[in-house]
Protein backbone atom coordinates (compact mmCIF):
# COMPACT_ATOMS: atom_id res chain seq x y z
CA UNK A 1 0.00 0.00 0.00
CA UNK A 2 2.99 2.36 0.98
CA UNK A 3 4.44 1.22 -2.22
CA UNK A 4 2.08 2.16 -4.04
CA UNK A 5 1.24 5.58 -2.12
CA UNK A 6 5.38 6.22 -2.62
CA UNK A 7 4.64 5.53 -6.89
CA UNK A 8 1.95 8.12 -6.85
CA UNK A 9 3.77 10.70 -4.91
CA UNK A 10 7.17 10.02 -7.21
CA UNK A 11 4.57 10.13 -10.18
CA UNK A 12 3.26 13.44 -9.27
CA UNK A 13 6.58 14.95 -8.73
CA UNK A 14 7.66 13.90 -12.15
CA UNK A 15 5.27 14.66 -13.76
CA UNK A 16 4.75 18.41 -12.06
CA UNK A 17 8.71 18.70 -12.86
CA UNK A 18 8.14 17.68 -16.12
CA UNK A 19 5.05 20.53 -16.57
CA UNK A 20 7.76 23.26 -14.78
CA UNK A 21 10.18 22.17 -17.13
CA UNK A 22 7.98 22.67 -20.46
CA UNK A 23 6.62 25.65 -19.01
CA UNK A 24 9.59 27.17 -19.11
CA UNK A 25 10.55 25.91 -22.26
CA UNK A 26 7.06 27.51 -23.27
CA UNK A 27 8.07 30.88 -21.73
CA UNK A 28 11.00 31.09 -22.88
CA UNK A 29 9.53 30.52 -26.91
CA UNK A 30 6.95 33.06 -26.19
CA UNK A 31 9.60 35.72 -24.82
CA UNK A 32 11.87 34.73 -27.67
CA UNK A 33 8.95 35.06 -30.27
CA UNK A 34 7.81 38.62 -28.28
CA UNK A 35 12.00 39.72 -28.55
CA UNK A 36 11.57 38.82 -32.79
CA UNK A 37 8.41 40.54 -33.05
CA UNK A 38 10.10 43.94 -31.20
CA UNK A 39 12.79 43.20 -33.38
CA UNK A 40 10.81 42.99 -36.57
CA UNK A 41 8.62 45.29 -35.90
CA UNK A 42 10.18 48.40 -33.74
CA UNK A 43 13.74 47.55 -34.32
CA UNK A 44 14.09 47.76 -37.70
CA UNK A 45 12.30 51.14 -38.04
CA UNK A 46 16.09 52.50 -37.31
CA UNK A 47 18.39 49.43 -37.46
CA UNK A 48 19.88 47.45 -40.17
CA UNK A 49 20.67 43.68 -39.54
CA UNK A 50 23.04 42.71 -43.02
CA UNK A 51 26.02 43.83 -41.94
CA UNK A 52 27.13 45.75 -45.34
CA UNK A 53 29.53 48.48 -45.04
CA UNK A 54 27.55 51.63 -46.07
CA UNK A 55 28.08 55.73 -45.13
CA UNK A 56 26.70 56.48 -42.07
CA UNK A 57 24.65 59.27 -44.15
CA UNK A 58 22.79 56.13 -45.03
CA UNK A 59 21.51 54.60 -42.30
CA UNK A 60 19.43 55.73 -39.25
CA UNK A 61 21.15 53.64 -36.20
CA UNK A 62 23.58 51.34 -36.20
CA UNK A 63 23.66 47.96 -37.82
CA UNK A 64 22.42 45.22 -35.53
CA UNK A 65 23.82 42.28 -37.08
CA UNK A 66 26.14 41.00 -34.40
CA UNK A 67 23.96 42.80 -31.80
CA UNK A 68 24.58 39.67 -30.05
CA UNK A 69 28.72 40.32 -29.60
CA UNK A 70 28.62 43.64 -30.06
CA UNK A 71 27.01 44.84 -26.76
CA UNK A 72 27.48 43.60 -22.72
CA UNK A 73 24.28 42.05 -21.69
CA UNK A 74 24.11 43.83 -18.76
CA UNK A 75 24.58 46.76 -20.79
CA UNK A 76 21.97 46.48 -23.75
CA UNK A 77 19.81 45.81 -20.48
CA UNK A 78 20.12 48.97 -19.47
CA UNK A 79 20.29 50.88 -22.78
CA UNK A 80 16.76 49.32 -23.97
CA UNK A 81 15.32 50.27 -20.46
CA UNK A 82 16.19 53.93 -20.83
CA UNK A 83 19.06 53.91 -18.09
CA UNK A 84 21.94 54.66 -19.94
CA UNK A 85 22.85 58.15 -21.04
CA UNK A 86 23.32 59.27 -24.84
CA UNK A 87 25.70 57.36 -26.66
CA UNK A 88 25.97 60.41 -29.50
CA UNK A 89 26.30 64.19 -28.43
CA UNK A 90 24.67 65.17 -31.45
CA UNK A 91 22.61 61.71 -32.69
CA UNK A 92 24.01 59.44 -34.65
CA UNK A 93 22.53 60.94 -37.90
CA UNK A 94 24.44 64.33 -36.37
CA UNK A 95 23.79 65.75 -39.97
CA UNK A 96 20.29 66.14 -39.21
CA UNK A 97 20.21 66.87 -35.41
CA UNK A 98 21.62 68.91 -32.91
CA UNK A 99 20.23 66.99 -29.73
CA UNK A 100 20.42 63.44 -29.22
CA UNK A 101 17.76 61.31 -29.86
CA UNK A 102 15.99 59.09 -26.96
CA UNK A 103 16.24 55.46 -27.96
CA UNK A 104 12.92 53.60 -27.69
CA UNK A 105 12.24 52.20 -24.00
CA UNK A 106 11.15 48.55 -23.38
CA UNK A 107 10.10 46.55 -19.90
CA UNK A 108 13.21 45.15 -18.08
CA UNK A 109 11.63 41.42 -19.26
CA UNK A 110 11.73 42.56 -23.00
CA UNK A 111 15.16 43.61 -22.90
CA UNK A 112 16.34 40.38 -21.66
CA UNK A 113 14.18 38.55 -24.37
CA UNK A 114 15.71 40.83 -26.83
CA UNK A 115 19.39 40.42 -25.28
CA UNK A 116 18.85 36.25 -25.50
CA UNK A 117 17.18 36.85 -29.03
CA UNK A 118 20.69 38.41 -29.99
CA UNK A 119 22.85 36.50 -28.17
CA UNK A 120 21.52 33.59 -30.05
CA UNK A 121 20.85 34.89 -33.44
CA UNK A 122 23.42 37.48 -33.66
CA UNK A 123 26.59 36.46 -32.16
CA UNK A 124 29.74 37.29 -35.01
CA UNK A 125 31.38 34.22 -35.01
CA UNK A 126 34.37 36.19 -35.53
CA UNK A 127 34.62 36.79 -31.66
CA UNK A 128 36.45 35.11 -29.75
CA UNK A 129 35.00 35.49 -26.36
CA UNK A 130 37.65 35.22 -23.32
CA UNK A 131 40.35 35.07 -26.25
CA UNK A 132 41.90 38.27 -24.13
CA UNK A 133 42.94 36.92 -20.75
CA UNK A 134 42.29 39.63 -18.30
CA UNK A 135 44.07 37.61 -15.33
CA UNK A 136 47.63 38.56 -17.40
CA UNK A 137 46.70 42.59 -17.07
CA UNK A 138 49.69 43.83 -15.89
CA UNK A 139 50.07 48.23 -14.58
CA UNK A 140 51.97 48.24 -17.40
CA UNK A 141 49.22 47.01 -20.01
CA UNK A 142 46.89 49.43 -18.97
CA UNK A 143 48.85 52.63 -18.70
CA UNK A 144 49.79 51.33 -22.26
CA UNK A 145 46.94 51.20 -23.30
CA UNK A 146 45.88 54.57 -22.36
CA UNK A 147 48.89 55.97 -23.65
CA UNK A 148 48.20 54.07 -27.19
CA UNK A 149 44.37 55.28 -27.20
CA UNK A 150 45.69 58.71 -26.53
CA UNK A 151 48.90 58.50 -29.03
CA UNK A 152 46.61 57.01 -32.07
CA UNK A 153 43.92 59.54 -31.86
CA UNK A 154 40.99 57.09 -30.81
CA UNK A 155 40.45 59.66 -28.43
CA UNK A 156 39.67 62.10 -31.55
CA UNK A 157 36.12 60.11 -31.87
CA UNK A 158 35.73 58.44 -28.96
CA UNK A 159 34.60 59.29 -25.30
CA UNK A 160 35.84 57.10 -22.17
CA UNK A 161 36.25 57.63 -18.50
CA UNK A 162 39.27 59.23 -16.79
CA UNK A 163 39.40 60.08 -13.32
CA UNK A 164 35.79 59.92 -13.21
CA UNK A 165 35.11 62.62 -16.13
CA UNK A 166 34.46 61.41 -19.39
CA UNK A 167 37.21 62.53 -22.41
CA UNK A 168 37.53 62.82 -25.42
CA UNK A 169 35.81 63.71 -29.43
CA UNK A 170 32.02 62.91 -28.47
CA UNK A 171 31.27 60.86 -31.22
CA UNK A 172 30.70 57.75 -29.38
CA UNK A 173 31.36 56.20 -26.33
CA UNK A 174 33.50 53.59 -25.89
CA UNK A 175 34.90 51.96 -23.21
CA UNK A 176 31.54 52.50 -21.12
CA UNK A 177 29.53 50.62 -23.13
CA UNK A 178 31.35 47.47 -23.59
CA UNK A 179 33.21 46.84 -20.47
CA UNK A 180 30.48 48.34 -17.78
CA UNK A 181 31.92 50.97 -15.22
CA UNK A 182 35.50 50.31 -16.13
CA UNK A 183 38.26 53.01 -18.02
CA UNK A 184 41.52 52.14 -18.81
CA UNK A 185 41.41 48.54 -17.59
CA UNK A 186 38.79 47.81 -20.72
CA UNK A 187 40.74 49.60 -22.91
CA UNK A 188 44.43 47.91 -23.01
CA UNK A 189 43.48 45.79 -25.69
CA UNK A 190 43.50 48.65 -27.59
CA UNK A 191 47.09 48.63 -27.17
CA UNK A 192 47.35 45.32 -29.35
CA UNK A 193 45.47 46.91 -32.45
CA UNK A 194 46.21 46.22 -35.73
CA UNK A 195 44.95 47.41 -38.70
CA UNK A 196 42.63 44.95 -39.78
CA UNK A 197 40.98 43.44 -43.08
CA UNK A 198 37.96 43.62 -41.29
CA UNK A 199 37.71 47.53 -41.07
CA UNK A 200 34.50 48.63 -42.45
CA UNK A 201 33.39 52.30 -42.30
CA UNK A 202 30.20 52.42 -39.83
CA UNK A 203 31.12 49.12 -38.19
CA UNK A 204 32.71 48.33 -34.88
CA UNK A 205 36.32 47.65 -35.88
CA UNK A 206 37.73 48.97 -32.55
CA UNK A 207 35.51 47.19 -30.61
CA UNK A 208 36.24 43.74 -31.51
CA UNK A 209 39.45 43.83 -29.73
CA UNK A 210 37.43 44.47 -26.63
CA UNK A 211 34.77 42.64 -26.82
CA UNK A 212 36.64 39.51 -27.29
CA UNK A 213 37.77 40.51 -23.83
CA UNK A 214 33.97 40.22 -22.21
CA UNK A 215 33.59 36.54 -19.92
CA UNK B 1 82.99 45.35 -49.95
CA UNK B 2 78.80 45.22 -49.31
CA UNK B 3 79.82 46.93 -45.64
CA UNK B 4 82.03 49.81 -47.21
CA UNK B 5 79.55 50.33 -50.02
CA UNK B 6 76.70 50.62 -46.89
CA UNK B 7 78.19 53.63 -45.40
CA UNK B 8 79.26 55.66 -48.24
CA UNK B 9 75.73 56.75 -48.35
CA UNK B 10 73.94 58.34 -51.63
CA UNK B 11 74.99 61.79 -52.66
CA UNK B 12 72.30 63.76 -54.41
CA UNK B 13 69.41 61.51 -53.56
CA UNK B 14 66.19 62.31 -54.56
CA UNK B 15 63.33 62.18 -51.79
CA UNK B 16 59.93 60.86 -53.29
CA UNK B 17 57.35 63.74 -53.21
CA UNK B 18 54.08 62.17 -52.92
CA UNK B 19 52.01 65.17 -53.75
CA UNK B 20 54.31 64.43 -57.32
CA UNK B 21 52.69 60.87 -57.79
CA UNK B 22 49.56 59.50 -60.12
CA UNK B 23 47.41 59.40 -57.23
CA UNK B 24 48.06 63.96 -56.92
CA UNK B 25 47.69 64.04 -61.14
CA UNK B 26 44.45 61.75 -60.79
CA UNK B 27 43.14 63.43 -57.73
CA UNK B 28 39.17 64.51 -57.54
CA UNK B 29 37.62 67.25 -55.52
CA UNK B 30 34.36 65.41 -55.86
CA UNK B 31 35.60 62.21 -54.47
CA UNK B 32 37.52 64.28 -51.71
CA UNK B 33 34.27 66.05 -50.94
CA UNK B 34 32.81 62.73 -50.09
CA UNK B 35 35.20 61.68 -47.63
CA UNK B 36 35.60 65.26 -46.09
CA UNK B 37 32.14 64.58 -45.27
CA UNK B 38 32.80 60.96 -43.94
CA UNK B 39 35.78 61.45 -42.08
CA UNK B 40 36.52 65.23 -41.57
CA UNK B 41 33.54 66.34 -40.77
CA UNK B 42 32.98 65.11 -37.28
CA UNK B 43 35.85 67.32 -35.96
CA UNK B 44 36.09 69.78 -38.44
CA UNK B 45 32.34 70.35 -39.59
CA UNK B 46 30.81 70.29 -43.00
CA UNK B 47 31.39 73.80 -43.79
CA UNK B 48 35.31 73.66 -41.88
CA UNK B 49 34.11 75.59 -38.92
CA UNK B 50 35.55 73.29 -36.40
CA UNK B 51 31.82 72.79 -35.42
CA UNK B 52 31.67 68.53 -35.83
CA UNK B 53 30.21 66.47 -33.29
CA UNK B 54 33.31 65.44 -31.83
CA UNK B 55 34.62 68.73 -31.32
CA UNK B 56 33.39 69.73 -28.16
CA UNK B 57 34.99 67.29 -26.36
CA UNK B 58 38.43 67.86 -27.64
CA UNK B 59 41.19 69.69 -26.60
CA UNK B 60 43.28 71.62 -28.59
CA UNK B 61 40.09 72.46 -30.80
CA UNK B 62 40.24 71.01 -34.31
CA UNK B 63 41.43 73.28 -36.90
CA UNK B 64 38.62 75.97 -38.23
CA UNK B 65 39.35 74.90 -42.32
CA UNK B 66 37.16 78.01 -42.66
CA UNK B 67 39.62 80.31 -41.97
CA UNK B 68 42.55 78.44 -43.25
CA UNK B 69 43.80 79.35 -47.29
CA UNK B 70 44.73 75.82 -48.25
CA UNK B 71 46.07 76.83 -51.96
CA UNK B 72 48.81 78.68 -49.61
CA UNK B 73 49.92 75.84 -47.62
CA UNK B 74 53.09 73.96 -48.75
CA UNK B 75 51.94 70.50 -49.89
CA UNK B 76 54.33 68.95 -47.49
CA UNK B 77 52.51 70.11 -44.66
CA UNK B 78 49.25 69.14 -45.72
CA UNK B 79 50.11 65.89 -46.95
CA UNK B 80 51.83 65.01 -43.37
CA UNK B 81 48.99 66.26 -41.90
CA UNK B 82 46.52 64.43 -43.17
CA UNK B 83 48.90 61.04 -44.32
CA UNK B 84 50.73 61.07 -40.96
CA UNK B 85 48.61 63.01 -38.52
CA UNK B 86 48.85 65.89 -35.92
CA UNK B 87 51.40 64.40 -34.18
CA UNK B 88 53.71 64.34 -37.34
CA UNK B 89 53.60 68.28 -37.69
CA UNK B 90 53.88 68.74 -34.11
CA UNK B 91 50.34 69.16 -33.44
CA UNK B 92 47.48 67.41 -31.38
CA UNK B 93 47.51 63.81 -31.42
CA UNK B 94 43.93 63.84 -31.69
CA UNK B 95 43.99 64.54 -35.63
CA UNK B 96 44.38 61.02 -36.31
CA UNK B 97 46.91 59.62 -39.36
CA UNK B 98 44.44 58.69 -42.41
CA UNK B 99 46.55 57.49 -45.01
CA UNK B 100 46.16 53.95 -43.52
CA UNK B 101 42.23 54.51 -43.75
CA UNK B 102 41.36 56.37 -47.11
CA UNK B 103 44.84 55.19 -48.52
CA UNK B 104 46.88 57.54 -50.71
CA UNK B 105 43.93 58.41 -53.09
CA UNK B 106 42.06 59.74 -51.04
CA UNK B 107 44.82 61.51 -48.99
CA UNK B 108 45.11 63.24 -52.91
CA UNK B 109 41.21 63.41 -52.93
CA UNK B 110 41.09 65.61 -49.44
CA UNK B 111 43.44 67.63 -50.35
CA UNK B 112 42.13 68.96 -53.77
CA UNK B 113 39.25 69.58 -51.75
CA UNK B 114 40.71 71.52 -49.35
CA UNK B 115 42.59 73.51 -51.97
CA UNK B 116 39.18 74.11 -53.91
CA UNK B 117 36.73 74.66 -50.79
CA UNK B 118 38.76 76.85 -48.47
CA UNK B 119 40.51 79.86 -49.42
CA UNK B 120 40.55 81.57 -45.52
CA UNK B 121 38.88 85.02 -44.80
CA UNK B 122 39.15 86.73 -48.37
CA UNK B 123 36.56 84.52 -49.96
Amino acid sequence: MNVRREKRVVGAAVTLIMGLLSFQDLSFASDQSRAKELIQQTCVQCHRFEGTADSRFNLRAPDLIWAGSKYQRSWLIRWLTGKEGPLYAKGYRWDLTDVPAKHPMVTESEANAIADYFAEHNKDPRVTVGAFDFSKVTKFDVTFGGIAYKAHACLGCHTIEENGKLIGGHRARLCRMPVSGTTWIGCTGLGRIRRTSSFIPGNFWLMRPIRSCER
Amino acid sequence: MIGFLAVQGVKDFTYYEPWASQEFANASADRGKTLYKEYCAQCHGFTGKGDGPAASGLEPKPAIHANMPFDKLPMEYLYNVINHGGVAIGKSPNMPYWGLTIGQQGVADVMAYLKVTFKGYRT
